[in-house]
């Protein structure tokens, strides 16, 4: 898609090498953060627009290779994405919420997670992502 | 025009109610009519129409954002039985 993730060539970008999923399901979103991780560098897994998908994916790069972050929207079609990140959360991989509720209730016990409140800029989303990796 | 009967009440038009959801439905339509302006510019070789396609993402993207921040404030609005704004 932009300039940058093209090519094949090595990349630069803040998120070198790190692995970060993708659970969204507004796939317009979607195709906007995909471009802005993979210009960032990331290797991107997803995106994953189910709950059910998302719980594959990570399963799958925790037994190889492991997961750096997750960036969770709240609600994937009316689903819940809490189950997930209880998941995550046990097992210590770093999570970043996106979501048009605010900091409201809908990340349970998740208090201390990052919440990106759409709409967001991308950047912001990239910077919060270093910010919750270098913590974890 | 209309001529009214003698003795009728005249009947004001009015607009179905534009709540928060069909507000989100009319961004992400327009978010989805960007994206087709896009994936029309992202023509390979031609930078500036490239550029202008990356640039109308973008703005379909954060329409798309939008509309899921209205369902939110909705789905909140009916879960605490507010009244409608």
């Amino acid at each position: 898609m932009s300039g940058a993730s093209e090519g094949g060539g090595p990349r630069t970008g803040r998120l070198q090498r790190r692995r970060v999923l993708l659970v969204e399901d507004e796939a317009i979103v979607a195709q906007l953060l995909e471009d802005k991780l993979r210009d960032a560098g990331a290797e991107l897994l997803g995106p994953a627009a189910t709950l059910a998908e998302a719980f594959r994916l990570a399963e799958t790069a925790l037994a190889d290779g492991g997961l750096d972050a997750v960036i969770l929207d709240v609600n994937l079609g009316g689903e819940q994405v809490l189950p997930l990140a209880d998941w995550l959360d046990a097992r210590g991989v770093p999570f970043i919420f996106a979501t048009g509720y605010g900091n409201g209730p809908q990340r349970g016990r998740h208090l201390a997670a990052p919440v990106m409140a759409k709409p967001f800029d991308p950047d912001a989303l990239v910077a919060s992502l270093q910010a919750v990796m270098a913590r974890g | 025009m209309t001529t009214l009967a003698p003795g009728a009440a005249p009947v004001a038009y009015r607009r179905p109610p534009r709540t928060l959801l069909t507000h989100a439905a009319e961004l992400r339509r327009l978010a989805e009519r960007m994206l087709a302006l896009a994936i029309q510019r992202d023509i390979p070789g031609q930078e500036a129409d490239r550029e202008a396609a990356r640039r109308l993402r973008d703005i379909a993207a954060r329409m798309a954002m939008a509309a899921d921040r209205f369902e939110a404030l909705e789905r909140d609005r009916l879960r605490s039985n507010r009244p409608e704004p």
